[in-house]
Order: structure tokens, then sequence, then C-alpha cells
């Protein structure tokens, strides 16, 4: 048992800094990066917790096209999902945060603003939108990039099977 | 019904009772097994998780040049807690939001970890600017700084908010813990 202990000491020691590397990034499996960032309502609030529930966490800014598509299915997706323990939360990047709060005003969505992009950076976003769900153990699951007509359809078929676990 | 006969009778039927019932009786005790050292293995794991991060504190941090910032608040009647950043030398080195869990941890004898970093010995400038609401739901921004002698061992530092009474305000405090 004592060999066996130690063996996962040595084991983790060499695997902790491939770990620690990957860590921040949205990779399906690991943990999602925690961050907290302040909503357009004017409260903090942080990605852990909200452990327990489903998250859809997605990145937009005012200048994508497509963000406004996907922001309307994910407002229908808040509204199908919420009773059932989904919290859809979109992240604003644009360094005003007008579009943020205009975007709150019009949706039925929880809208957090990132101006620094740090945690835009955390993510490693690198296209618009950037859409991950985070199963109710703060796991990522499911990476999506960019948005076309039929992903609205893939997120809602991923949401159920998360719910279903 | 002679007794040796009625003896007979009652024996059978324990011993087919015994048959019949040992089956269900022994995957019992077998799920009562694999529970018991599924239990023993969360243990280890726990444990090993525990060492594991012992182990990556002190390579990461060693203590002779480890520095430890700690968030603490006591009472806060005229403070909202939004945020605290920790400057170190005139560089940022955390910058920390707190969501209404965390400000409610806090008041309830909470002490939140903010920094954990090296640092040479000698001395070193931290301030820390604290933001929130103040008395009347203003707007609030002050900082706080302490010269810290960095010697041999860990220092642990504490920035404390805490109600001034007799001014009607809150004061922030840094302090140093050996």
């Amino acid at each position: 048992m004592r060999k066996r202990r130690a063996l996962g000491l040595i084991l983790s020691a060499i695997l902790l800094p491939n770990f620690v590397a990957t860590a921040s990034t949205a990779v399906a499996g690991q943990p999602a990066p925690d961050f907290a960032l302040k909503s357009t309502a004017g409260e903090n609030l942080r990605l852990s917790e909200w452990r327990g529930e489903v998250v859809v966490l997605s990145f937009w800014a005012q200048w994508c096209g497509r963000c406004t598509d996907q922001l309307d299915q994910l407002e229908k997706l808040q509204q199908q999902y919420r009773a059932q323990g989904v919290q859809v939360v979109v992240v604003n990047i644009d360094r005003d945060s007008q579009p943020a709060l205009d975007a709150a005003s019009h949706r039925k969505l929880l809208v957090l603003h990132d101006s620094d992009q740090t945690v835009a950076r955390q993510y490693e976003l690198s296209d618009l939108p950037l859409t991950v769900l985070v199963d109710a153990h703060g796991k990522v699951r499911h990476v999506h990039q960019k948005y076309r007509g039929g992903d609205a359809a893939l997120y809602d078929e991923e949401l159920a099977a998360l719910l279903a676990e | 019904m002679p007794m040796h006969r009625l003896k007979f009778h009652m024996l059978t039927g324990a011993m087919l009772m015994v048959g019949f019932f040992s089956p269900l009786a022994q995957p019992q005790e077998a799920i009562g097994a694999i529970d018991s050292e599924v239990q023993v293995l969360k243990d280890e794991v726990l444990d090993l998780n525990r060492e594991l991060f012992l182990l990556e504190e002190e390579l990461l941090f060693p203590a002779n040049t480890q520095v430890a910032v700690f968030v603490s608040m006591d009472v806060g009647g005229f403070f909202d807690l939004d945020s605290v950043q920790l400057r170190i030398d005139d560089k940022p080195v955390s910058n920390y939001l707190y969501t209404e869990r965390e400000v409610a941890a806090l008041l309830r004898g909470g002490v939140h970890r903010i920094y954990l970093g090296n640092l040479k010995t000698g001395e070193h400038e931290l301030t820390a600017v604290f933001t929130g609401q103040g008395p009347h739901t203003r707007d609030y921004r002050r900082g706080a700084t302490l010269t810290v002698e960095k010697g041999i061992g860990a220092k642990f530092v504490e920035l404390r908010i805490s109600d001034r009474d007799s001014k009607q305000q809150p004061e922030f405090l840094v302090k140093e813990w050996e």
C-alpha cells in the first residue's frame, strides 16, 4: 500500500505541471476555469457558485453577427431549461459596457461583462461565439466555436443528456 | 408422530431454510464488503490528495520565501466589500472580486487567502486597495500600505476590514503575523 502511495505521489509530481498548464483552458473533461465577473445588474458572480447546476457559458461581442443569432437561441434554451437547473451565462467581451447593458435589457439572460478579456484569455478564446457547456460537477463537457443555424438543436440534445446524468 | 421423526422434520426444514436464504445472504455480504472497500479507497484518495496538496505547496512555496496574504472582515456595517487589489513592490499580484456569498462568509468569521507567493528576504511594500460601498451606499475606494521585512521563514499578512464606530466609517488595517 505504501509503495502504491509513493508511486502515486511520484506520478502526480510528474503529471502535475502538465495539469497546471492545461487547467486554464476549456478542454472537455477538465474542470472549467473558475472566474468571477460583474453582471450588468452590478453583482459579482463566480462560476463555481453554480456547482450543482448545468451551466451554458457563452462569450460574445457586439461586432459578431452570429453572436446575436446565438443569443436569441440561448434565451429560448434558458426559458426551456431554467426550471430543470440550467443556468445560461453570456459573457460580453466588448471594452465598452453598453452592448452588455443593451443585451441585458432586451433579453431575459444573465449578462456578465469581461471588459479586460481576462476570462476570455483563460478560456483561450480564438473565435466568437465560444460556447462551453459545464456539467453539475464543474467539468467542461462540450466546447463549440462559432455558431450555425443547427447548433441550437445540438445544444438542446447535449443539455438533455447532461440533465439526465 | 414419534419424537425422533418430529426432530428429523424440524432439522430438514431448518436445513432447507438455510439453503434457501443463503444465496440471498451471500450477495448482500459481498455488496457490504465492496462498500467497505470503496470507503477505504475513498479515504486513501482523500489522504493522497491532502499529501499532494501539501507537497505541491512545499515545492512551489518553500517556507523560507513564502508570503501569504489573508482578508478578514469584522462587523462590516459601514462597508460592503466589492473587491480587493493587492500590489507588492508596485506590481499587481492579485485582484479579487468578492461575491455576495463570499462576503457573507467573511462576515461570519471566514478568512480568505487572497495571495500566496514567494518573496526574497528584505524589505517589501505591500499595498491593498479595497473597493465597495461605504456609508450611505456611496462608492468607496481606500488603500492601505505596509512595509514588511521578509526574513527567514514564512510571512503572513492580514488585511482586516473593520468598523470605526466613533467616526461612522470603515477601517482598513494591514497586520503582520509571525
